[in-house]
């Protein structure tokens, strides 16, 4: 018995001692990138950040965040938790076939009705015509990969479309999404639609607002990237296979400029080529997300298209650039004017809603709709 | 601070430890006692002072008590006083503002809440003074005239924060004197770990089926669904408590303290009152000692009997929380525990073992949903989906999939909350050795896991897509 207890004394003395010792040995690291953040690192005491509690935060923050072997540990209890069968982490499922998928947080319908009347009052007093493409999330059209029983997002495009007002031109394609499932449609570790997810939208939206998408052979497939660990991956930080990331690229290139409006900055391409090398590869479409973007072509067609979005249009609008002479993009969450003004100072013809199902359901943003 | 955090485990402990042993032998209430504040200090460092006014006030109201020893009326008026500033800090700190919404809503009026933040463990370390003021009034204990002895037994951060509710005469003698010896050290280690892996790996995630479950609607819970997150709540709860109180029984060993025991396997109860001798042993013995008997306690006409019960299990309910659930649960309790001295448990005798548990557990469970629900309608709603009276299904698709997820997590929970393995122990003593070296490997594997586990609750990725 005594040896026992001697054994456990010496076991915890050692266990401990060994990660101190190594805490303090180790050099510090500045940037995570597993985590995409900086790290905490040694905090300076001063008499008013000890009696604020900012000093002790920090302390904290700094030995977590300079713990021995961090991303091993955290990837230690990823393992444990699928070793008991957990198939969701921290708002991700577990699917199969290496697919992470978004797991709906919340279940209320009051937001998503909230959403759906803001977008028809907007559609009525609007004058122009709208439309509206809800697009799926892979946890809907992918089911089968989603682990067993799991429960997919509550928001079903075609319960909106009737909710609708009838002035909204509605575009579901999760049909035709459907259709091509086995083609990549999704990334595994990221919770945006592909490039090939986008041109199938693409071809739906064609339909319905009248012009004829380019087929498939008009278009380079480019793989750009074969390393992207996507959103869900960061989320749950469960290691797993990299993304390759695709683009389609017109084999007419026709000329245009983007303007990225609040930043007074312009580019010739959608493409912000140098977010592949960084950590959220999906923001190579359009430099990720921006208030305000303007895309100005050549072309005498003659529709200006107003895009009321979420992250999901940015890999599709590149597709639409061949059938309207300017395009803007606007996202509500950090547009903070009168939309309908911004329609009528602009001279838009159309207007062009795109979400995917879970932001409709649970974005805030949208009351920005109406007029104040 | 809390014990289950790399910083603790890693930085404050050892170093505790290291002053604790290698610093002169008779500064060790002194190492210990710094501990505590820096301990207590560590996350807002506002309410020391609130301690420190409540050590050193009864401190010198202990001092007074010794003095008048001999004169009854006298040292009786000074246990008064003593009894109401303490009772009046705790009312003001934790109960203020239950007292003004309560008159706001009775008389309509519109007082302003004070929103103060609880002072931590104040519900604890009063209850604690206390106890060694009323037992040094019915001279059960010599009087501390040592400041410092006295400010590390009300401040020794073991359990300062989620007691146990250690009574002065359990320790009055360790304070003077202790000694450490390896054996008992072990022993608390082993402790330690296990009470770390409690929270860590059972309550923690236990946490998340409950909350799960909670954020379904009520009216559209399938009967099934309700009991699992009820099952996880009570679980959680358990192991939550119970795994503090291991750590502190732990710790205190580890620095030559013995306490007593705070939980002893409370879901294998036959009945309610046993379930209240096995769950919180430290509050249900302050309360018997110092409420309930002192009233009379049960040698008394029935009808003053069950008056008492009815006091002591509305201050044990209130005890838990500032807010009137609490003080439901504690009278539903109450009103179990008469109905058993009345006829019940007579009854409960003649009934099959199994059907024993079964009823206990059941009304535990029932009594939780009114634990943690301060809205009575929304236990109402629960307990009507527990009784499958809301019109919903016995189980769907979303029950299906809590249970393939959690079904492992629930029935090692399960096994770890009956003493089948202590029997275990017992019967292997011919092969020893081996066990030893099993357990010794087990409790490394807990702390691995359990760092595991504390390091990934500090993750904290920067996620692009959600602000």
């Amino acid at each position: 018995m005594q040896g026992y207890h001697k054994a456990l004394t010496v076991l915890l003395i050692v266990y401990i001692g060994i990660f101190c010792f190594l805490f303090f040995a180790l050099p510090e690291r500045s940037f995570s990138a597993a985590e995409n953040r900086f790290l905490q690192t040694r905090p300076v005491l001063s008499r008013q950040k000890l009696l604020s509690g900012q000093f002790s935060q920090a302390a904290e923050k700094y030995l977590a965040d300079q713990f021995v072997l961090r991303d091993s540990w955290i990837r230690l209890k990823a393992c444990f938790e699928l070793l008991l069968q957990k198939m969701d982490h921290r708002g991700v499922y577990f699917g199969r076939d290496g697919y992470l998928l978004q797991k709906p947080q919340r279940r209320e319908k009051e937001q998503l009705e909230q959403n759906i009347s803001a977008v028809s009052n907007f559609a009525q007093q609007a004058g122009k015509s709208v439309y509206f493409l809800l697009a799926p999330v892979s946890a809907q059209i992918l089911r089968e990969k989603l682990p067993r029983y799991a429960v997919p997002p509550i928001v079903e495009p075609s319960a909106v479309r009737e909710e609708m007002t009838a002035d909204i031109i509605f575009v579901d394609p999760s049909a035709l999404l459907c259709a091509h499932k086995q083609e990549n449609i999704y990334y595994k570790t990221d919770h945006h639609w592909t490039s090939r997810g986008a041109y199938y939208a693409y071809q739906e939206l064609g339909k319905a607002m009248g012009f004829k998408a380019l087929p498939e052979d008009s278009f380079v497939i480019k793989q750009v990237s074969d390393n992207f660990y996507g959103s869900l991956a960061s989320q749950s930080g469960y290691r797993c296979q990299p993304d390759n990331l695709q683009l389609f690229l017109p084999k007419v290139k026709l000329p245009y400029t983007v303007e990225y409006v609040y930043r007074q900055k312009t580019s010739t391409t959608v493409y912000a080529w140098e977010h592949l090398r960084q950590k959220d590869q999906y923001a190579v479409f359009l430099d990720g997300n921006h208030a305000l973007i303007k895309i100005t072509t050549e072309n005498q067609t003659g529709r200006r298209l107003l895009v009321v979005k979420d992250s999901y249009a940015n890999a599709l609008v590149p597709f639409l650039i061949p059938h309207f002479s300017e395009i803007h993009l606007l996202d509500l969450r950090y547009f903070h004017h009168q939309v309908k003004d911004y329609l009528l100072q602009n001279e838009m013809t159309e207007i062009l809603f795109v979400y995917n199902t879970i932001t409709f359901a649970e974005e805030t943003s949208l009351r920005k709709l109406s007029s104040r | 601070m809390i014990f289950s955090s790399l910083f603790f485990l890693f930085l404050f402990l050892p170093l505790a430890l290291l002053c604790y042993y290698l610093l002169p032998h008779n500064w060790r209430n002194g190492v210990l006692f710094a501990a505590s504040l820096l301990f207590y200090a560590w996350g807002e460092p506002v309410y020391i002072w609130l301690m420190l006014f409540s050590i050193f006030i009864n401190y010198l109201y202990g001092l007074l008590l010794a003095r008048y020893e001999k004169q009854q009326q006298v040292a009786k008026n000074i246990l008064l006083s003593a009894a109401a500033v303490n009772i009046a800090l705790l009312c003001f700190f934790k109960y203020a503002d239950l007292l003004l919404q309560s008159i706001n809503f009775v008389c309509d009026t519109e007082l302003q809440a004070l929103n103060l933040p609880l002072p931590v463990g104040i519900s604890f370390y009063t209850f604690q003074a206390m106890s060694y003021l009323i037992d040094l009034y019915r001279g059960e204990v010599a009087v501390q005239r040592n400041l410092l002895s006295f400010g590390t037994y009300v401040a020794l951060f073991p359990q300062l924060i989620a007691g146990p509710i250690v009574r002065y005469q359990t320790v009055a003698d360790q304070l003077r004197q202790r000694k450490e010896d390896i054996n008992s050290y072990g022993y608390g280690v082993s402790r330690f770990v296990l009470g770390l892996a409690k929270k860590v790996l059972l309550a923690n995630n236990l946490g998340l089926l409950w909350q799960e479950v909670q954020q379904l609607p009520a009216g559209e819970l399938a009967t099934i669904t309700a009991w699992l997150g009820m099952i996880a709540f009570a679980l959680q709860l358990y192991y939550d408590f119970s795994g503090y109180s291991d750590m502190a029984v732990g710790l205190g060993r580890m620095f030559g303290f013995t306490f007593l025991e705070n939980f002893n396997y409370p879901y294998i109860s036959q009945s309610i009152t046993e379930f209240w001798r096995r769950w919180h042993i430290s509050l249900g013995s302050w309360f018997r000692e110092y409420v309930y008997i002192p009233l009379g306690g049960s040698r008394v006409s029935p009808l003053l009997m069950y008056r008492n019960l009815l006091v002591v299990w509305c201050l044990t309910g209130l005890w838990h929380g500032a807010s009137w659930n609490f003080v439901l649960w504690g009278l539903y309790f109450g009103l179990l525990l008469a109905l058993e001295k009345a006829f019940l448990q007579r009854w409960l005798e003649l009934l099959p073992r199994l059907f024993r548990h079964l009823y206990a557990l059941v009304l535990i469970l029932f009594g939780w949903v009114l634990f943690v629900f301060s809205d009575l309608s929304q236990a109402w709603q629960y307990w009507q989906a527990l009784l499958a009276l809301n019109h919903s299904s016995w189980l769907d698709q979303q029950t299906l999939y809590l249970v393939t997820n959690y079904a492992l997590l629930l029935l090692l929970a399960g096994l770890a909350a009956v003493p089948w393995w202590e029997k275990i122990a017992v019967k292997k003593q011919r092969n020893k050795q081996a066990c030893y070296y099993a357990a010794a490997a087990a409790h490394l594997l807990l702390l691995i896991l359990s760092t595991a586990y504390l390091v990934d609750s500090t993750y904290n990725p920067f996620l692009y897509f959600r602000f």
